[in-house]
C-alpha cells in the first residue's frame, strides 16, 4: 500500500490563528458603551443591570422550591443583591471578555452564579451546621459482590479510624462538614470568617494525611473494589 | 475529638427584629460556642466571635498546632483596630 504524497504545509505563509474570536456587533456595542464615559456609559450600565436583574429573578424563581420559607419580598431582595454583585463583577472583569460567546450570554452567567451562591447561603442560614460525624453517611451504596463488599467495609472502617485518629480537631471538623455533611465551602468560610482557599488547603492536608494513614495500614485508597479490569 | 456538638440553633425572627439581625447574632453565638469548645475562655471567645476582622479558621489552626488560645488571639489580632465611634 502506498501512501498518498501530500505537499507539506507552507508554514511561512500560514496566517496566525486569532487569539480571540471576533466579536459580534451587539457584543462590540456593549463593550464600546460600557467603556465610554458619561451618559453613554450610565445608560449602558442601567441596561446591563436590567438584564442581570431579569436573569437573577429567573434563577431565584427556578430554585425557589428548595427554599419554601422564602417570601416573595425576600426572593426579590436576593435577586436585586445578585444583580448588583454581578454588575460589579462584570465591570471589574470587562477586559477579560474574550468573545467566545455573546456578551449578554457571558454576563448572564454572572447573575446566575451570584443568585445560586446567595440562595445556597440563605438555605444554610437557618440550618444546623454539622461539624461532627454524628451519623456516618452510607457511602457504600453500590451493589457489590460479597467479597468486594467485605473489602469495602474494611476500607471504610479504616477510613473512619483514620479520620478519628490522624486528623487534628479542626481538620476533622472541616473535612466532616464539607465532605460528609455537605456544608458548602463558601458557607463554612463565611461562618468562620475565613477564605475558601484556606479551607481548601485544610481539606487538602486532611486528605493527604488520610491517604498516608490508609496506605500505612495496608489499604490502597485508590483501589476501587467495585471496579474490575476487563 | 471535641465532645461538643457544634450545631446552630434555628433562627427565628422574634420581637419584630429583622431576620438578618437574628442570623448575625446566631452566627456570632455559633462562633463563640465553637471557640469555647476549642479551649478559649468565654470572655475572649465572645470578643473574638463578635470581631469581624479575626479569621477563626486560622485561630483554630494555630490551636491545632499547640498554640495557647490567648497567644493565638494576639497573633491574629488586627493590626489596625477600627476607630471607636464617638
Amino acid at each position: 500500500m502506498t501512501r498518498p504524497i501530500t505537499e507539506p504545509p507552507n508554514l511561512a505563509a500560514a496566517e496566525p490563528a486569532p487569539l480571540h474570536a471576533p466579536l459580534d456587533d451587539e457584543s462590540r456595542e456593549w463593550l464600546d458603551a460600557l467603556g465610554a464615559t458619561g451618559h453613554v456609559r450610565n445608560e449602558a450600565v442601567a441596561r446591563l443591570h436590567e438584564l442581570l436583574l431579569r436573569a437573577a429573578r429567573f434563577e431565584v424563581g427556578r430554585r425557589r422550591l428548595a427554599l419554601p420559607h422564602l417570601r416573595g419580598g425576600d426572593q426579590d431582595d436576593l435577586a436585586q443583591q445578585s444583580a448588583g454583585d454581578a454588575l460589579v463583577a462584570i465591570l471589574a472583569k470587562l477586559s477579560t471578555f474574550r468573545g467566545d460567546s455573546r456578551f449578554t450570554t457571558w454576563a448572564y452567567k454572572f447573575a446566575l452564579y451570584e443568585a445560586a451562591v446567595k440562595l445556597r447561603r440563605r438555605r444554610w442560614q437557618d440550618r444546623e451546621l454539622p461539624l461532627e460525624p454524628d451519623t456516618w453517611p452510607d457511602i457504600a451504596s453500590r451493589a457489590l459482590s460479597p467479597a468486594d463488599h467485605a473489602v469495602e467495609n474494611e476500607l471504610l472502617d479504616a477510613l473512619r479510624d483514620a479520620i478519628r485518629s490522624s486528623l487534628s480537631d479542626h481538620q476533622r471538623e472541616v473535612l466532616v462538614a464539607i465532605t460528609l455533611n455537605g456544608v458548602p465551602i463558601d458557607v463554612l468560610a463565611e461562618r468562620l470568617n475565613t477564605t475558601r482557599g484556606a479551607l481548601y488547603k485544610t481539606l487538602h492536608d486532611a486528605r493527604r494525611k488520610l491517604r498516608a494513614q490508609l496506605a500505612a495500614g495496608g489499604h490502597d485508597p485508590t483501589n476501587d473494589p467495585g471496579r474490575h479490569e476487563p | 475529638m471535641t465532645d461538643a456538638n457544634f450545631v446552630m440553633s434555628p433562627i427565628r425572627s422574634d420581637h419584630g427584629r429583622p431576620a438578618a439581625r437574628d442570623a448575625h447574632d446566631a452566627h456570632d453565638d455559633w462562633r463563640q460556642r465553637r471557640l469555647v469548645a476549642a479551649g478559649f475562655d468565654a470572655q475572649l471567645a465572645t470578643q473574638l466571635a463578635h470581631d469581624g476582622l479575626v479569621d477563626l479558621h486560622e485561630l483554630l489552626v494555630l490551636l491545632d498546632r499547640g498554640c495557647p488560645p490567648e497567644l493565638a488571639a494576639r497573633i491574629l489580632a488586627p493590626l489596625d483596630p477600627p476607630e471607636p465611634v464617638p
